[in-house]
């Protein structure tokens, strides 16, 4: 795919596999296309506009933050013993925990449960991490066919696409976009772009997989170590669905949401539902405990959790990088990103995509794939001052940047794909640049020479002369136009 | 296709956070100040009285579009039967052990009533396609966001305010509590958690084509909220 042939071919599914490699060329054709710009801007106004109405109280929302940040902070400082202590009170209420270092491993775990219990299919909920391990790609391989049920993530599956927000899937497509897919795609249904209508279609649909599934999947928003409960927050009510109907419910979640009490989470579904739509609750907060109990006439008759890891025990590793994984998911970040609020979500080509993005997908994939993302910021801070658990999001961005670029620090193990930015021409030039520097004399002639010489100057300068004038010296350096600094 | 044995990847993973783990955990963080804040009320100290309760809770939940009833504590079966009546749902569900009977069979009697009384795989079809409406208890209420908490068990099942479009659930104001934390502290505390604890604030919806809200996503269409004015002390107000 090549940017300059596909205007507005972004919202397409040809970026059904986007790189995160490609991002420079992804955002090109996110940028022409004026669809999805629209889409993006509506919609980020909308959730910034939404968020402000609650948190309109600087002072109440910086005391409510604290308590969040203290809360993630204390836990993952305790994180192997709350994993542990979760797992122990899991496994008391009957709920079987699994463990898996990597997406791979991950799936085989789903496919050998789905094979287990015979199931030709899963129904899903939302879920991210079942994103992260490419889930409906590697149970279609082993002929499970995988159905979202979230409205925008149904819609995105259908479109053959991926998310490109974490709490709204389908933000960067019309209604008539999505009118258009339903009546191509959806068995005996008419075009129409009223949007009750749709979602009408969708829950007829959606309701009868509810029924006929054996396996439902779902994310965790929450788990409580010293309950042993896993907490999920929606709107839709499809993770209920998904969660109460099936006869099996397999649960995926990182190993980094965890709290240690029941009371832990009640702030942070506070600020995760204010961040991320501006509710102040959201329609269902629905805390799973374990399995259909004795006497009980519903609920799955298994439930099970898998705890992936994925580069995340990598990000707990640093002190620094830690503060990465207080992440609760709200999608406040990206919503007041201007660079994502301009190229969407798709062009980042990774599961979750603007700033939470690009200090994340490092850990999981790799700079090597990523060194590209943690560039993509002004450092304008906007997305740390919205973070509702205060992770320092531009100071992380920099590690990440001058990580891909240099070595570890001495005693310091490095991140996978450390250095792999480097660039011989770009070294030598700062080399080159701090050696002239440290020779005052030599300085000043070179520069001398360089005023005299900006005729010379290319009027073409690659990138920079894209959008931009040439660069040029001026006629005269600040020295000589600062007559009585002349000597120093 | 035997279930893989994760414990190889459990110790790799513990194993990786214990070598980078802090060696001094930090201190439990302090919830004083989200308990003393604004969605905190009636946390901490004495718990706000339930009858000056009913009005922050209506105009709550009907910021979420749920219906909310005034009902007496004898008439609200009857208010229960006038909501179903008014949506002309003839098919009703409710747990075999509902605690809303026997008032509630009485009121209902001209209806379908069909208790829920065997395993839902036994009768999913029925649920899902031949139901217009479930009646619940609730285990109580929260002013602060109009939020119903229910502890579906063995009396009332999880799906039956789930899976039927219009779901009418009956709460009395003595339940009501001020904000989240408070009412939580009561009924669920810790040491006390069913095995599905539900809180529930309007119907079912979705902002996911172009942020237009629409109801009815996947559960109920509708929640009915019968507000029923129990306490003597409410009485007389």
């Amino acid at each position: 795919m090549t940017p300059a042939s596909h205007t507005g071919a972004v919202t397409e599914s040809t970026l059904n596999f986007v790189d995160p490699r490609r991002f420079k060329a992804n955002t090109q054709a996110a940028v022409d296309d004026p669809h999805l710009r629209r889409s993006f801007r509506s919609a980020m106004d909308f959730l910034q506009a939404k968020r402000a109405a609650h948190f309109g109280d600087t002072a109440a929302f910086e005391t409510l933050r604290g308590v969040g940040e203290a809360i993630r902070q204390y836990s993952l400082s305790r994180l192997p013993d709350l994993l542990e202590r979760l797992e122990q009170r899991l496994t008391e209420r009957g709920v079987q925990v699994h463990w898996a270092s990597t997406p791979e491993q991950a799936n085989d775990i789903f496919l050998a449960l789905g094979r287990k219990h015979g199931a030709k299919g899963m129904i899903k909920g939302k879920s991210m991490v079942s994103e992260e391990i490419e889930l409906n790609h590697r149970m279609a391989e082993h002929g499970i066919d995988c159905l979202e049920s979230d409205m925008g993530e149904y819609i995105v599956q259908l479109a053959g696409e991926r998310p490109s927000h974490i709490i709204m899937p389908a933000i960067h497509k019309t209604k008539q976009q999505i009118a258009e897919l339903f009546a191509q795609k959806i068995p005996d249904t008419a075009y129409t772009d009223d949007v009750d209508a749709l979602i009408a279609i969708g829950r007829r649909v959606l309701r009868n997989e509810f029924r006929d599934a054996t396996v439902g999947v779902s994310g965790v928003n929450f788990m409580v170590a010293e309950t042993g409960s896993l907490v999920l927050v929606e709107n839709e009510g499809n993770g209920r669905m998904c969660t109460t109907v099936p006869e099996v419910h397999i649960a995926i979640t990182g190993i980094e949401k965890v709290v240690e009490r029941f009371e832990h989470v009640l702030p942070l579904f506070s600020l995760l539902t204010r961040s991320a739509t501006g509710q102040a609750v959201t329609t269902y907060l629905n805390v799973i405990n374990g399995p259909r109990r004795a006497g009980e006439l519903d609920g799955p008759k298994e439930v099970h959790l898998i705890l992936l890891d994925n580069g995340r025990s990598q990000a707990y590793r640093d002190a620094d990088f830690r503060s990465t994984l207080q992440c609760i998911r709200c999608g406040a970040c990206m919503n007041h990103c201007p660079v994502y609020s301009r190229i969407g979500g798709l062009a980042y080509g990774t599961t979750y995509p603007g700033p939470i993005g690009a200090i994340i997908s490092p850990h999981l994939l790799g700079l090597e794939a990523t060194k590209d993302l943690p560039t993509a910021s002004s450092l304008c801070g906007a997305c740390s001052e919205v973070c509702p658990v205060r992770i320092p999001i531009p100071e992380l961005l920099m590690q990440l940047r001058r990580a891909a670029k240099h070595d570890a620090a001495p005693g310091r193990p490095p991140l996978a794909g450390q250095g792999s930015a480097k660039d011989w021409k770009e070294a030598l030039a700062w080399k080159s640049w701090a050696w002239i520097n440290e020779r005052p004399r030599l300085y000043r002639w070179a520069v001398g020479i360089g005023h005299r010489l900006r005729w010379l100057t290319p009027p073409w300068q690659g990138g920079w002369t894209a959008h931009r004038l040439p660069m040029r010296l001026a006629p005269r350096g600040l020295r000589d136009r600062l007559p009585g600094r002349r000597h120093n | 296709m035997q279930i893989p044995d994760t414990r190889g990847a459990r110790s790799v993973i513990l194993g990786a956070l214990r070598a980078s783990a802090p060696e001094t955990p930090l201190p439990l963080p302090e919830l004083r100040a989200y308990l003393d804040g604004p969605h905190g009320r009636g946390s901490v100290g004495p718990r706000v009285s339930p009858s000056t309760l009913a009005a922050p809770f209506e105009t709550a939940a009907r910021s979420w579009r749920a219906e909310v009833l005034h009902a007496g504590a004898s008439d609200w079966p009857q208010a229960v039967r006038q909501a179903l009546d008014r949506r002309g749902c003839q098919r009703v569900v409710i747990g075999a052990a509902s605690p809303l009977q026997p008032e509630l069979d009485a009121a209902l009697a001209s209806l379908q009533l069909r208790r829920f009384d065997q395993p839902l795989e036994q009768w999913k079809g029925e649920l899902f396609d031949a139901v217009d409406a479930s009646v619940t208890a609730t285990a109580g209420g929260i002013a602060d966001t109009g939020t119903l908490v229910l502890r579906p068990g063995t009396d009332e099942p999880r799906t039956l305010s789930l899976v039927p479009a219009v779901h009418i659930a009956v709460l009395r104001v003595s339940t009501l509590y001020a904000s989240l934390p408070a009412a939580l502290r009561a009924l669920a505390p810790p040491g006390d958690l069913p095995s599905n604890l539900l809180l529930i604030s309007g119907p079912s919806k979705t902002a996911d084509i172009q942020q237009v809200l629409a109801y009815g996503a996947h559960g109920p269409k509708e929640l009915v909220i019968v507000l029923v004015h129990d306490s003597a002390e409410d009485a007389l107000s």
